[in-house]
């Protein structure tokens, strides 16, 4: 299960989509470990990354998308809360990933395994599923890109990438079901979680909440930068980091759900991305030398 | 005959979290949003909870008792038209 990831590549400037599998994805678990091999694999086409990890909708506090791309010679990796890792998780899509620029500004729908594109006048809230879909945009007023109008990704940077890019808003449906909790362990393990809500490094609050966390909490519209690359990975909140910052817990977990991960695998994961990004850093560091 | 039914009692206290919806979902044997018979609709608060009839055939205590905010109760009814349809509110666009 979810062992073989699926990639979807949208090509803006040709407005088509299409899916890839890459053999050496599985080991950089999801999240920034996705966005990182994904960028690096595609660096050329400008790549605006958008992922999720393995545990995005199958446990509690692991409510976070990850944004990745390239600016100012540098790699940049930006989280937002809301429904969207639920959406994307059960879309047909383990990352999606946005290549170069359109030649007009344009809304995408991507609804199971199909990818619309529609002109820029297209209210996204009118497309997709509803009940299911999360729809980013940008919002021109603050100069964030929000999922639902309401959650932002860290920072204005990416919200300017894709203005640049000329997207105006992408809907994303979680079409797709999943009948893995058969196994007994997967609804005992999702309960233990929950149950350790106290672990927390926020308090519990009224407002609207992240899909799959009961808190509510005061940041959940707030979206994140930097922060722990083991957690990027597996895309949870970052105040979960006292819960997914245990390994025999996330290999639990991942062991539940099918995944072949060993204990060595999981340790190792912060250097294999940070290899990756030193060497996505060190090319657009000679291009930079090369346009001077 | 008396049979429980899952009612939304307080829906204004909705935050949006879906574990309701997943842990229905759970209870049909799947993992996801998709077929669920328990929907969250909408963008923000006030979030809007929609119930199919079918949920009562499902264990409704784990349904209300995973919600935070104490949205639902657990009733017993000699009414089973009330088994026919619930939907609290419409949809806000989401």
């Amino acid at each position: 299960m979810g062992i073989n990831k699926v990639i979807l590549h949208i090509d803006l400037t040709k407005r088509l989509a299409t899916t890839k599998s890459y053999d050496d994805i599985h080991k950089f678990v999801g999240g920034v470990g996705f966005a990182s091999f994904l960028t690096k694999e595609r660096l050329d086409f400008d790549p605006v990354v958008f992922s999720v990890g393995p545990l995005n909708g199958f446990f509690p506090f692991v409510s976070k998308t990850c944004a990745s791309f390239v600016e100012d010679f540098s790699f940049h990796d930006v989280y937002v809360g809301g429904k969207l890792s639920t959406r994307l998780q059960f879309s047909s899509f383990d990352a999606i990933v946005l290549e170069g620029s359109a030649k007009a500004p344009v809304v995408i729908s991507i609804a199971g395994r199909e990818v619309n594109f529609y002109n820029a006048s297209t209210d996204p809230f009118s497309v997709g599923t509803p009940g299911k879909r999360c729809v980013m945009s940008v919002d021109s007023k603050h100069k964030q890109f929000l999922t639902d109008g309401v959650f932002a990704f860290g920072g204005n940077a990416l919200s300017e990438k894709l203005q640049a890019k000329g997207v105006v808003a992408i809907t994303v449906s979680g079409t797709e079901e999943t009948q893995t909790m058969l196994n007994p362990k997967y609804e005992k393990l999702y309960l233990e979680i929950l149950s350790k809500v106290k672990m927390l490094l926020i308090e519990p609050s009224n407002n609207a909440s992240c899909s799959g966390c009961p808190m509510g909490c005061k940041d959940s519209k707030v979206g994140e930068s930097g922060g722990d690359v083991f957690t990027h990975c597996l895309v949870a909140c970052k105040f979960a980091d006292p819960i997914y910052s245990d390994l025999s817990l996330v290999f639990a977990c991942l062991n539940t759900l099918g995944y072949d991960y060993n204990h060595g695998d999981l340790e190792n994961l912060p250097i294999l991305v940070n290899s990756t990004t030193n060497f996505i850093y060190e090319k657009l560091s000679n291009s930079k030398l090369e346009t001077k | 005959m008396t049979r429980k039914i899952l009612r939304v009692t307080n829906p204004d206290k909705c935050i949006g979290c879906e574990l309701c919806a997943f842990v229905a979902n759970r209870l049909c044997g799947r993992v996801g949003i998709s077929g669920s018979p328990v929907k969250i609709l909408g963008k923000d608060k006030p979030f809007k909870i929609h119930l199919d009839p079918s949920v009562n055939d499902l264990e409704i205590d784990k349904i209300a008792g995973i919600c935070p905010k104490d949205c639902f109760s657990v009733d017993d009814t000699e009414d089973l038209s009330e088994l026919e349809y619930m939907l609290e509110g419409e949809s806000n666009g989401d």
